[in-house]
């Protein structure tokens, strides 16, 4: 699925840091929602729902998690908090999207990405 | 319990230079968590045994640098610095550098450009 998606960000003609930007903000996602959403709990799943075009990636990721409030989490920059273990998936996911959003309950994710205007490609003109 | 030789690693290689442990990254992503784990196992067989308290990470092979995974070089820089020495990490590719700098991780690790200069950092710091 993720290797998919990154290889339709090739198609569409994305470049090398965009494609970083994404997949690292993707596996973060994920594992987010496998691990602290649903709590590596075999029977729940994870869904993943995205659109793509020649400019903007979308996609929306859905534990089946208690949910947990994206606010309250330390920042991790702050010497406090940098050895704690949470916060930095989170900081890099919304440093490397160019919008990232969680529902009322917390156990989705909503992450957006405009292409960078240096990573235009004009050999792959693509658009969906 | 009996000590792993330190050529039975998996995910990582080491080789000592004097007292300090040269280690690299073997995995260019580790991403699963079975990965991560075992790179907790084998960095804190390193590292907590007191085998190394000196190390220099090699990240060269890495491509992609996940918050687990930095969680776990964290963990080990502090205890590897309790035990008098620390982690330097060198060889990084921009953007992993990059990933360090927005977690304002570069400033917690010692970044170098290569093992030559850790080398020389970690004689120039002495024991």
């Amino acid at each position: 699925m993720l290797d998919e998606i990154l290889r339709q960000l090739q198609v569409h003609g994305w470049g090398e840091q965009d494609i970083f930007a994404v997949h690292l903000s993707l596996e973060e996602a994920l594992v987010n929602a496998i691990k602290h959403g649903n709590r590596s709990d075999p029977h729940k799943t994870v869904t993943i729902r995205c659109s793509l075009s020649a400019r903007k990636f979308l996609v929306e990721i859905a534990d089946q998690g208690q949910g947990f409030d994206p606010n309250a989490i330390p920042d991790p920059t702050d010497p406090e908090h940098i050895e704690s273990p949470t916060g930095r998936g989170l900081m890099l996911m919304r440093t490397f999207m160019t919008k990232v959003e969680f529902n009322a309950k917390g156990n989705a994710v909503r992450m957006e990405k405009e292409k960078s205007p240096s990573e235009e490609r004009t050999d792959k003109p693509a658009e969906t | 319990m009996r000590r792993q030789p330190l050529t039975q690693f998996e995910s990582i290689a080491v080789r000592k230079k004097g007292d300090v442990a040269i280690v690299e990254l073997m995995h260019p992503r580790a991403v699963d968590p079975a990965d991560v784990a075992l790179l907790r196992k084998e960095l804190s067989a390193l590292v907590e045994d007191g085998r190394a308290a000196k190390l220099i990470i090699n990240l060269h092979r890495v491509q992609f640098l996940p918050s687990a995974v930095i969680n776990v070089l964290v963990v080990m820089e502090k205890k590897a610095r309790q035990q008098g020495g620390g982690i330097r990490l060198c060889r990084l590719r921009p953007e992993i550098e990059e990933v360090l700098k927005i977690t304002g991780l570069d400033k917690w690790f010692k970044l170098d450009v290569d093992e030559e200069l850790a080398l020389a950092a970690w004689g120039r710091q002495g024991s």
